[in-house]
């Protein structure tokens, strides 16, 4: 019969699956439990044995602290990441390289304009954008609207637009927020046109000859019926690959932003933060540090927009989306690194550049 | 090392950018802050004689650079406060009369608290606009409220409610009416609009209860209202009314007093906003609660009603009995809120049978009121007198009529009142102007009641 009959082989091997990579993302649900039972056990032992001293009472202050933001983050990002990949195995699934290629305008710009607005259709955060971009770049999308569409997805949504209208309102920083983003997502997306060589921008595992299916099936069935659920399992498959894959740059950044946040005072920095100049600088840094997710950051914003200037607002809205400390570890999975240091430079640049002029100009 | 063609562009990008932003960086502080937004007046520089004018900053201020640098043109004498770190209103001691020109200017040197200063100085052209009337009109059968401006007698509906407007407050500002609307079970609501009868919103929800009587603190932004507990229709006569405060921004009300046994009607704001008077009926007096520290003091008056502020605040105004005849007149009487002293408000020779309350001019120095002189058939007559009691003049004098509801103008020049005809039951209520430079009397408007004035 059909379960008997079916194979679904790959034609590249998962390179995941045979590093030490691979076996660490084996042991990835393992470490987190055993990480929840440690901070569980600190916890219970500072109870039982009530101890008094300042020291180990203040680490484990900043452990908890530690453990909560690290939870916090995952657990707030897993989703999406998961959503994303799932995106992703449908877009495996669904289109053919030549079918998206047909999809994208044959005019470059056009089409990287297009890149900047597909969000609209994948409404995923920064997390989930990253797989997905690489998908539909690993599938022949050229590479400056894959860039386009990583930077400007994570905004340019429905959950995020219905978030931040919500914070918001039909205000100046709703409708700059969206224009930022396309204007940085398009301006750097454009940047790659001057480069043709698309081995020099992606890492070779993405560079689009991975996870190559091909689909048996005998014909006693329904072949319909047969080759959708073949579809399915194989984004099933397409996506949980890639749920881990990426998991772990997710588990690592989100213990990395824990760790920064733990250790560099929030109020420190944000004391720091006026002046016109300043203040876009810092509140860009924090977006950075908090690397929370783009559904629910224009709340976070919100509570800074009594001590915080428009422009440092919209810095901290546009950029926190397209560069924060787990999106740039998953962007080491996909990009080279000089690359990565473009993707995170750039759009910085433009950033304060915008939140500089709007403070000053604006208002 | 040579460079790629790909990596030349990036890095003159980067470099461009980078030096864009230094530069930014650079002219920042000659740049300076950007220009405060000026919300109130709205349109033509025009506002009413009580304001408001209220400027907007784009960044948090410090304040004492700002109201320091912060001055009219001619001078207008009042306070200034702060709203919160961006915005900052004028309340004036003083209402300007209408068609005064006057310029509001921040100096340069202004600084917000990201170090910013205003480099050039900040004007405005404000011009007091003229006010308009605010009356019921068709009171006894389909009430609704109509704005007229008394010089043209251009007049316009505000509200389309059915008729069923029941009493209403313009905000001292002159930019909103409060109004109370009765609902479909027999109670009534209490619905906000704008000057223009635009943006209605109902702010309290009082199902089968009567929420009525509103009345505004001088900052606009407060209105207290009595809940009746029975109901519209026997509100006044069962008297179990409770005093709430609602803000008229967010739209809650707080309870004045919690104490179920003290019930009270007819609220009304010092003019300073610092205390609320009102009619405490298990005392037979008007309470007056200091809003501050939360005291109250009560000040015996056996004539339901409102007390009338002096406009500095000073002064306090309650109608009472006055002795103990089979059928007892009342007078005046006047509260000094620093010495807590009470004395007569009318002179010794001047006979009165019944008076209403009076209501000050804006400047405090005369007060116009109805009375009752001559015989209990006859209407009341209205009245100027002094602060000090001394009767100026009688402004009306057909006993057949009725006169009361009467407002001055925020300029002091005119007084809008209601004329009933006693004789005629089915007359309906008319909306007068007197102008106390020719002593003239005008109908303004036939089937109008209780006019109010909006700046």
């Amino acid at each position: 019969m059909w379960s008997k009959t079916k194979e679904l082989t790959h034609h590249q091997t998962n390179p995941v699956n045979q590093t030490g990579a691979g076996r660490l993302l084996r042991s990835l649900p393992i470490m987190i439990v055993v990480i929840g039972v440690v901070l569980a056990g600190m916890t219970r032992l500072q109870q039982v044995f009530n101890w008094q001293n300042g020291i180990v009472v203040a680490i484990t202050e900043g452990v908890g602290n530690f453990s909560a933001v690290f939870l916090g983050i995952f657990i707030e990002a897993a989703p999406f990441l998961l959503m994303g990949t799932l995106a992703s195995g449908l877009v495996e699934v669904i289109f053919t390289s030549a079918e998206l290629g047909r999809l994208l305008p044959r005019n470059r710009f056009l089409a990287v304009g297009l890149g900047s607005v597909l969000g609209l259709f994948f409404p995923v955060c920064e997390c989930g954008s990253i797989p997905l971009a690489r998908r539909l770049m690993s599938k022949g999308i050229p590479v400056p609207v894959g860039i386009a569409f990583l930077l400007a997805a994570p905004v340019i949504n429905p959950i995020v637009i219905a978030s931040t209208f919500t914070a918001f309102g039909n205000s100046l920083i709703f409708w700059l927020r969206f224009a930022l983003t396309l204007f940085i997502a398009i301006g750097v997306g454009l940047l790659f046109l001057f480069e043709p060589d698309r081995s020099r921008i992606l890492r070779p595992a993405s560079a689009g000859t991975f996870h190559a299916f091909h689909l048996h099936y005998d014909h006693e069935g329904d072949p319909q019926s047969l080759y959708f659920k073949e579809k399915i399992k194989k984004m099933m498959v397409v996506a949980a690959d890639e749920f881990f894959e990426m998991g772990r740059f997710l588990v690592i950044g989100a213990l990395l932003a824990a760790l920064m946040q733990t250790i560099v005072p929030q109020q420190w920095l944000l004391s720091l933060g006026q002046g016109p100049v300043l203040s876009v600088i810092v509140l860009s840094l924090v977006a950075v540090l908090l690397s929370v997710c783009s559904t629910v950051d224009s709340f976070i914003a919100l509570a800074f927009s009594g001590t915080f200037s428009t422009g440092a607002l919209l810095a901290f809205l546009v950029y926190g989306p397209m560069v924060d400390i787990k999106a740039t570890l998953m962007y080491l999975r996909v990009f080279r690194r000089s690359i990565v240091v473009l993707l995170v430079l750039l759009p910085w640049l433009l950033t304060l550049i915008a939140g500089v002029a709007i403070n000053l100009w604006v208002r | 090392m040579k460079l790629r063609r790909f990596e030349r562009i990036a890095l003159i990008i980067i470099a461009t950018l980078a030096g864009l932003l230094a530069l930014l960086a650079l002219i920042s502080d000659l740049v300076g802050l950007p220009q405060p937004q000026v919300v109130f007046p709205a349109q033509d520089g025009m506002i009413g004689g009580r304001g408001p004018v209220e400027l907007r900053f784009q960044q948090d201020m410090e304040r004492f650079s700002v109201e320091s640098r912060l001055s009219f043109e001619p001078a207008w004498q009042g306070v200034w406060r702060w709203l919160d770190d961006r915005t900052i209103r004028f309340f004036p001691n003083t209402t300007l009369g209408e068609g005064n020109s006057l310029k509001l200017i921040l100096a340069e040197g202004a600084r917000s608290r990201d170090g910013r200063v205003l480099r050039q100085p900040f004007e405005a052209a404000l011009k007091i606009r003229p006010a308009a009337l605010v009356f019921l009109s068709d009171p006894l059968i389909s009430a609704e409220l109509v704005r007229m401006d008394p010089l043209s007698g251009e007049n316009s509906f505000l509200t389309d409610s059915g008729g069923r407007v029941f009493d209403f407050a313009v905000s001292p500002d002159g930019e909103r009416i409060i109004y109370s609307r009765i609902n479909l079970r027999g109670g009534s609501d209490l619905v906000l609009i704008r000057r223009d009868g635009s943006e209605e919103k109902v702010l309290v929800k009082c199902a089968e209860f009567a929420c009525i009587e509103p009345a505004w603190t001088p900052d606009s932004r407060y209105v207290a209202y009595t809940h009746y507990e029975s109901g519209l229709t026997a509100s006044m006569v069962e008297a179990v009314g409770k005093i709430y405060i609602l803000d008229v921004e967010s739209g809650s009300s707080n309870l004045l007093f919690n104490n179920p046994g003290l019930y009270g009607a007819l609220p009304s704001f010092s003019p300073d906003g610092t205390a609320v008077s009102f009619y405490d009926f298990g005392e037979n007096a008007i309470r007056l609660v200091n809003l501050v520290d939360g005291s109250s003091s009560i000040i015996p008056s056996r004539v339901t009603g409102r007390g009338s502020w002096s406009p500095d605040g000073a002064t306090l105004i309650v109608a009472d009995w006055d002795g103990e005849g089979t059928i007892p007149r009342s007078t005046l009487f006047r509260l000094d809120l620093a010495s807590r002293s009470v004395s007569r408000f009318f002179d010794d020779s001047f006979e009165v049978l019944d008076v209403s309350l009076p209501a000050w001019s804006p400047d405090g120095e005369l007060l116009i009121c109805g009375l009752q002189t001559e015989s209990r058939q006859e209407g009341k007559q209205l009245w100027l007198f002094e602060r000090s009691g001394q009767s100026v003049q009688q402004i009306t004098g057909d006993p057949q009529m009725n006169y009361s509801s009467y407002q001055w103008s925020p300029d002091g020049n005119r007084v809008v009142f209601q004329q009933v005809n006693l004789s005629q039951s089915d007359d309906a209520p008319k909306v007068l102007i007197w102008y106390r430079a020719d002593n003239r009397i005008e109908t303004l408007f036939d089937n109008a009641a209780f006019p109010q004035w909006m700046p």
